[in-house]
């Protein structure tokens, strides 16, 4: 795997000085230190002051692990953790780091202060309708994402569970099985399999898409995009992009650094969308790109998207390169710019955003 | 007036106390602890490529600061802030190439970035005001507005509070001329009775140095504060704004067009405490049920400023210093007659303008009894907790709250 990065390297995560890389540059964690043919590398996560990354079965971090920058560190796993030789699903933030397995459904929650794991179980139950007893089911979880002050847990039966110790969250009234969920600083996202988009928790920056700036404690369904059917969601900080299944972006939430993208005919302005709003993109004369978004990411200020020509457009803040420009010219853009073009054959590209990260994963495509 | 050498001297003195205030950001996540603990124990944070590392550090804490409620922001996060700022300002005055008229205005809204969004640490509660304090010494240019700036006090008496309270139907509210502590304390304090004092201030400086605005300019120009803009906070146009005190002068005090700034329920005399030195609390104030300090605040705006009618849980002294507002009471009781607005995060604010009230709109304002008053220079209007008001200024105006329980 190929990465081609941009934005924040203050913790040297990505393992080069400049403390500030603003255009797309190449990094290849995995020649770091420790290359052999076949490794399998994967980019989990990545945070303020480290990156996540999956070698095979091995759990690495870069940038700051121990008081110390710029370093490229195994993390030793429990050993019943090594054993179980299941798949892990693999989150961190600020604070701490936490591993799941698939099956055993245990909880290794790792303190980045002390280093030490502490091991929660995880009981995969739903309120039967007493409303009393709970039931086991068979389930495995597919996604653990942990943000701010936020967890989530999504399983493959597509139940979800918020809380670092999970509780389960009620979604029985949303229509369809839910496949994704993402957490903004202080939102959440679920999509489901009908292309539904619900919300919940904190809408004080527009962030929920409902039209106001009333918090919900059940996620609801954003009615501004029913009928549309959504394949893809994405959560900032404080705002939250949809693509839908015909290559079109709706963008809803804060736009205080322009990080909705949407060019308005006044420049200078930066009004933000209390429901979502159809992303139009333009080139640089300013005739309207008809091309369609496959990928969408978003950063805790900032938007990227990737075309199905593998161009990849950028708009909000960019303090840190984060958009892949000049930082010094363009301190935020409030559309969305054509900031780079993947151009090698036989690839493929996906988009991943950190807090003031881009990120474009390039991997080969299997041959059959 | 210092060398630029020695401020840098001064300023670094405060290095050691900073450190032993470095326990107090204990729960801080441990990537960003260990850089501030490195730059605060070593000349590092002196290298100007770490200058990036202390910015990147403020941003983000400014975005943690952001999530939830103010109110409910960890401490540890805004003492980081406040840290983060102070090596800031090290490494800003030490390395900055820029003149020393720029490099000192940089500096001080370096200095308020950290008042605004830190909090006081526990082992040095004073030391961006004193780091302040220090730059003070070096004389810079300040933009002075020339033409006479002195609020011109109205000797004609048309606007006698009796007329005008007479017009909007309400009942004027007493003065009194300076009170015994027993006699406010029985008659007004444990009365709930709002009344005027006469007198109680005279011996403020503020009185007369504050009618002249560049009074501010001169001694807190590129000081950086948080305003109001839009006429009131209910508007929907209504936001906040960063802004020098000398920009706020010129832009919102004098302007006659354009959406009205308001420097309004600000803490300006912990930020800049040689303004302290203008105004005493008063006495009144020790009729106290708790041991928490009296919170001292700042009203400053040009005339037509507006506080939509609301009230606010603690014991309240409206000072006038400078200019006119008149004022709508309403005793608790009538709140039913007054519409609060239903939304929780203005349920303390009532929708009827008490100057123009919608009567097809508020039929039962009708039962209310408004108080009203015109308040004047040298004036204290108290307000009991819990009571209605509406306040608008007159003229440019200069007001100081003192608020306690």
């Amino acid at each position: 795997m190929e990465l081609y990065v941009t934005g924040s390297n203050i913790f040297n995560q990505w393992l080069c000085d400049d403390f500030v890389i603003n255009e797309f540059r190449i990094c290849s964690p995995s020649n770091h230190k420790l290359e052999t043919d076949g490794n399998r590398t994967i980019l989990l996560q990545i945070n303020w002051s480290y990156n996540i990354l999956q070698i095979n079965d091995t759990l690495h971090i870069s940038g700051a692990w121990d008081g110390k920058e710029n370093q490229f560190i195994k993390v030793p796993l429990p050993n019943d953790c090594v054993k179980s030789k299941e798949e892990l699903c693999i989150t961190g933030n600020d604070y701490k780091i936490i591993v799941v397995d698939k099956k055993m459904s245990i909880i290794w929650v790792l303190d980045l202060k002390t280093k030490e794991f502490k091991n929660l179980n995880f009981l995969i139950e739903e309120p039967i309708e007493d409303g009393t007893k709970k039931k086991k089911l068979d389930d495995n979880v597919s996604k653990v994402i942990l943000s701010s002050d936020s967890c989530l847990y999504l399983t493959q039966r597509g139940y979800v569970y918020s809380g670092i110790l999970p509780s389960y969250v009620d979604t029985g009234h949303c229509t369809g099985k839910v496949i994704d969920v993402q957490c903004g600083y202080e939102h959440f996202i679920l999509l489901t399999e009908e292309g539904r988009v619900y919300t919940w928790g904190n809408g004080r920056r527009l962030q929920l898409g409902h039209g106001d700036i009333s918090s919900l404690e059940i996620p609801t369904e954003v009615n501004a995009l029913a009928g549309i059917k959504i394949i893809k969601i994405s959560a900032g900080g404080w705002h939250s992009l949809a693509l839908s299944e015909f290559g079109d972006v709706y963008a809803w939430g804060l736009n205080d650094t322009g990080q909705q993208g949407i060019k308005h005919l006044n420049e200078e302005h930066n009004e933000s969308f209390s429901v979502p709003t159809l992303v139009s993109l333009f080139d640089e004369q300013g005739i309207e790109i008809t091309r369609n978004v496959k990928d969408i990411a978003c950063g805790s200020k900032h938007s990227a998207l990737l075309l199905d020509d593998n161009t990849v457009w950028t708009a909000g803040c960019n303090k840190y390169g984060q958009l892949g420009i000049s930082e010094q010219k363009y301190p935020s853009s409030n559309y969305f710019r054509n900031v780079f073009q993947c151009d090698k054959e036989d690839r493929n590209y996906s988009l991943i955003c950190g807090p003031w990260n881009t990120v474009i994963c390039c991997t080969f495509v299997k041959k059959s | 007036m210092l060398a630029l050498r020695e401020i840098c001297y001064k300023l670094e003195e405060y290095k050691t106390n900073v450190a032993t205030a470095l326990p107090e950001i204990e729960d801080l996540d441990p990537a960003t602890k260990s850089l501030l603990h490195r730059y605060i124990n070593s000349t590092e944070s002196t290298d100007p490529s770490s200058t990036i590392r202390i910015q990147a550090i403020l941003d983000y804490m400014y975005e943690k600061i952001n999530i939830g409620n103010w109110k409910e922001v960890k401490l540890f996060i805004r003492k980081a802030i406040t840290i983060a700022t102070y090596l800031k300002l090290l490494a800003h005055v030490r390395f900055s190439d820029e003149d020393t008229d720029t490099m000192i205005k940089q500096a001080y809204k370096i200095i308020d970035f950290g008042i605004l969004f830190g909090c006081p640490l526990d082992k040095q509660p004073r030391l961006l005001q004193n780091c302040a304090t220090i730059l003070n010494t070096v004389n810079i240019q300040k933009n002075i507005i020339l033409k006479d700036t002195t609020s011109k006090e109205k000797n004609n008496a048309t606007s006698d509070t009796s007329i005008e309270a007479d017009k909007f139907n309400a009942i004027q509210i007493e003065t009194i001329d300076c009170p015994s502590m027993e006699h406010f304390y029985k008659n007004y304090i444990l009365a709930e009775k709002p009344v005027i004092l006469d007198n109680c201030i005279n011996h403020w400086p503020a009185l007369e140095k504050w009618k002249d605005q560049n009074y501010f300019i001169k001694l807190a120009g590129p000081r950086t504060v948080s305003i109001e803009i839009g006429s009131k906070y209910t508007d929907k146009d209504w936001t906040q704004r960063l802004i020098t005190i000398d920009e706020f002068v010129k832009q919102y005090i004098y302007q006659t067009e354009g959406p009205t700034g308001y420097l309004a329920q600000y803490q300006l005399f912990d930020q800049i405490p040689e303004l302290k030195n203008d105004i005493t609390e008063p006495e009144y104030c020790c009729f106290s049920d708790s041991n928490e300090p009296v919170d001292v605040m700042a009203w400053y705006g040009p005339k037509g400023t507006v506080s939509p009618l609301h009230h606010d849980p603690k014991k309240n002294l409206l000072t006038q210093v400078v200019g006119e507002k008149q004022l709508f009471l309403f005793a608790p009781a009538d709140s039913e007659y007054l519409y609060p607005h239903e939304h929780e995060l203005l349920n303390n604010t009532a929708q009827v303008d008490p100057r123009q009230p919608d009567l097809d709109k508020y039929p039962k304002y009708k039962s209310s009894k408004p108080y009203y008053c015109r308040l004047k220079p040298g004036q204290m209007l108290y307000i009991p907790p819990k009571w209605w008001h509406f306040v608008e200024s007159l003229s440019i105006s200069f007001s100081v709250s003192f608020w306690w329980e």
